[in-house]
């Protein structure tokens, strides 16, 4: 008889549902991708009936149901913060009480209200927040053994903490607490760098590499203290979270000159050197917990999760340190993966299954390709329903070859194909695709298709067996977490000093050539590299090794289906939209080719660019 | 939900806080008790802290029970006792009747904050 737990996280950001059966992973999806709302935070309704659909199971003969998170200890952390900030936590006090008291301790209500059943246990299940992580990084992990790094904003209480798996046990053996937070710190600066919270910090990783560490000192001397250890612990007299509606206050203004920059407000040098600050500050607390993690367990491996997880600028730099000898990080590393964290976690610590591991030693992650397909027959009904032109190339080695063909013309498709991504990044299931040996492909994407800010770069997704032709990365970097350099014999040599003689011009800045990759080089030579492994994603494979037949060159870049703001695409609906709203030449559903100048016009109900607001 | 409800809980947590929680909260702050540390210590060889729970067991994960209001005051009461603070443990039962108030299985708004990580 198999045992089937569907996990949940629900009400902060990013709520996902996942479920698994005998410790293998099924289905997950976030919310956003059904709703259409970036980061929806509410109870992932539609989310729960996919992973249903997609195990073709009762909720009545789910064994458990979990929840992610633990929301009296929350509770108590926040009522604590309340009391501390006195007065001036009036207002938090009340907001947090509605929140925690009135919707999150409430969440079996709402499970019962979507599925009617609690399963087998009729009772909801609770995990603890760094345990889901802790969970989410180790059980798919391809190690028998690893030390356990989990760091995020925060959970309950915990911000930060180090532990150890092996086989099905985990075990946490230490922790940093609220208000001492490092996700909490790369957030302030986000906020302060005129980005948003919650969803712009990976914005602020980007925008490092046009800096100098300027304000490294001052971060160290003023804000947080770091230990030899890795430990560290914020100044609180900085930080407005405490007991006001915003991340920073008027102290952390002065320390860095003068109030924060309004969003959408030009980037200056001084943003871009805070940037590079704060990250510079970021990798070395990373490295330093890595270093002691390992005094502590004397593990070879390591396995992350938590929303700090997903700075793969710092992840790259642990990979380089060789401070264990394999890393393993959740792709969806931040909220979201607690989810898939709790409902294996409750499998092996509540019903003690027994974890196995693959017999090829790769991760159970599935690719991370874990979410709703469509199949021929849907596309084909999809296209037919609204008379769309289209042209179906069932042959795949044809079907490669014709995608690839038009991306070596420096064309740009959207495409979708397979099980849709779980975790914030496109894989190669809804992604668009490009050229990356154009200089232009970077400023076309961003203004004419991704509408966004200019110095974003774009990643490249290469063959897994052709990883060290162009990137100095000896590890496969299959989910887009890790950033390592373009090998010094593809780079051109940029002037750093003719940057800023337009002022902070960055788009002069992004259309640089810095390689013959030139896409996906960052300014400062880096690439946040996906590797294609046939096993994974064959379909995707096949393509980038047809652009290969035809160029040379076995990468392409890749970048999410979706408008900026928008989620990434799910459904043939959605990527038709997003292929209509902007300017791209191809879209590719399945064994579906959709060519743009053979569309009808489209009528766009929708005020789209007033909907997805600027990110 | 009608005005007057909502002018019953608007009230509900206005008294709690003011009536309850900021007289506790001041009583504490002047005998110098802090629920955590607001700035670094030179002094401080390191800023771990050992987990004391260490694994999540079978009855970790049905603690909550069927987290009704009942359950609720006993288990923040529990707690707050076991962490020495019996003057909040005190406070459990008004809590757990906020909770009871503002309970609602209404669908949440879908912004998330763009000014504040979500703690909450």
């Amino acid at each position: 008889m198999s045992n089937w737990v569907l996990g949940i996280s629900a009400f902060y950001h990013d709520s996902a549902a996942a479920i698994v059966k005998d410790g293998e992973i099924v289905a997950a999806a976030q919310e956003e991708r059904f709703t259409r709302k970036k980061h929806d935070p509410r109870f992932p309704a539609h989310a729960i009936n996919y992973c249903l659909e997609a195990a073709f199971i009762e909720p009545t003969e789910l064994d458990a149901v979990v929840f992610y998170d633990n929301p009296l200890l929350t509770w108590d952390r926040v009522l604590k913060n309340c009391m501390m900030a006195g007065p001036r936590g009036r207002d938090q006090f009340e907001k947090a009480t509605r929140s925690l008291l009135g919707t999150k301790v409430w969440v079996a209500d709402h499970v019962r209200q979507a599925i009617g059943s609690l399963g087998k246990q009729d009772k909801l299940l609770f995990t603890e927040h760094h345990m889901a992580h802790a969970a989410s990084a180790f059980y798919p992990s391809p190690f028998r053994t690893a030390a356990i790094v989990t760091i995020d904003g925060v959970g309950e209480w915990s911000t930060m903490t180090m532990g150890v798996g092996d086989s099905a046990r985990i075990e946490l053996i230490k922790e940093i607490d609220y208000p001492h937070s490092l996700g909490l710190l790369y957030s302030a600066t986000t906020y302060y760098c005129g980005f948003k919270v919650n969803s712009g910090e990976y914005k602020l990783m980007g925008l490092a590499p046009y800096g100098e560490p300027v304000y490294y000192n001052r971060i160290r001397e003023q804000l947080i203290d770091v230990k030899p250890d890795g430990s560290f612990r914020l100044n609180t007299e900085y930080f407005g979270y405490l007991d006001s509606g915003i991340m920073t206050n008027e102290r952390f203004d002065a320390l860095f000159g003068g109030p924060p920059r309004k969003p959408e407000s030009a980037i200056t040098r001084r943003e871009m050197d805070i940037a590079a600050s704060v990250q510079k500050v970021t990798e070395e607390i990373v490295l330093g917990i890595a270093r002691n993690a390992k005094t502590e367990t004397g593990a070879e491996n390591l396995v992350l999760a938590g929303g700090v997880a997903l700075n793969c600028v710092a992840n790259g730099r642990l990979l380089r340190e060789r401070v264990f000898d394999r890393i393993w990080i959740q792709p969806a590393a931040g909220d979201a993966g607690g989810a898939l964290g709790a409902a294996l976690l409750v499998q092996h610590a509540y019903f003690k299954l027994p974890r196995k591991l693959r017999e090829d030693g790769r991760d159970a992650q599935k690719g991370s390709y874990l979410g709703p397909v469509y199949s021929s027959a849907e596309i084909q009904a999809f296209v037919n329903r609204h008379g769309y032109p289209h042209e179906r190339i069932s042959d795949p080695e044809e079907r490669a070859h014709k995608i690839a063909q038009t991306i070596a013309d420096g064309k740009i498709v959207g495409y979708l194909s397979g099980r849709m991504e779980y975790g914030p990044r496109s894989l190669g299931a809804r992604s668009i695709l490009g050229d990356p040996r154009r200089v232009d492909t970077q400023s076309t994407m961003n203004l004419k298709i991704k509408f966004r800010e200019s110095f974003r770069p774009f990643a490249p997704s290469v063959l897994a067996e052709d990883i060290r032709d162009y990137f100095e990365l000896d590890a496969e970097s299959p989910y887009m977490l890790l950033v390592a350099p373009v090998r010094e014999d593809r780079r051109l040599p940029v002037n750093r000093g003719s940057w800023w003689v337009n002022g902070s011009d960055m788009l002069s800045i992004v259309n640089q050539a810095r390689s013959d990759i030139p896409a996906v080089t960052h300014v400062d030579y880096s690439a946040r590299i996906q590797s294609v492994h046939p096993r994974d994603n064959p379909e995707f494979h096949r393509v980038i090794r047809h652009f290969k037949m035809l160029t040379g060159f076995g990468v392409v870049v890749n970048t999410s289906f979706n408008v900026r703001g928008e989620p990434i695409v799910c459904s043939p609906q959605d990527a038709y939209r997003c292929f209509m709203r902007t300017d791209m030449d191809l879209l590719v559903l399945e064994d579906f080719l959709l060519w743009k100048d053979q569309q009808p016009p489209f009528e766009d109900a929708e005020n789209w660019r007033s909907t997805y607001e600027l990110d | 939900m009608n005005s007057t409800d909502e002018e019953n809980k608007q009230t509900a947590l206005r008294d709690f806080f003011e009536r309850k929680l900021l007289p506790l909260a001041e009583r504490l702050k002047l005998e110098g008790h802090k629920f955590f540390p607001m700035a670094p210590d030179a002094q401080a060889e390191s800023y771990y802290m050992r987990r004391i729970k260490r694994t999540m067991l079978p009855e970790d994960f049905t603690a909550l029970g069927s987290l009704g209001t009942e359950e609720i005051e006993v288990l923040l009461a529990r707690m707050w006792q076991e962490q020495g603070y019996h003057e909040l443990a005190r406070l459990a039962v008004d809590i757990a009747r906020l909770a009871g108030m503002l309970r609602s299985a209404e669908s949440q708004s879908a912004e998330v904050s763009e000014l504040i990580y979500v703690m909450f």
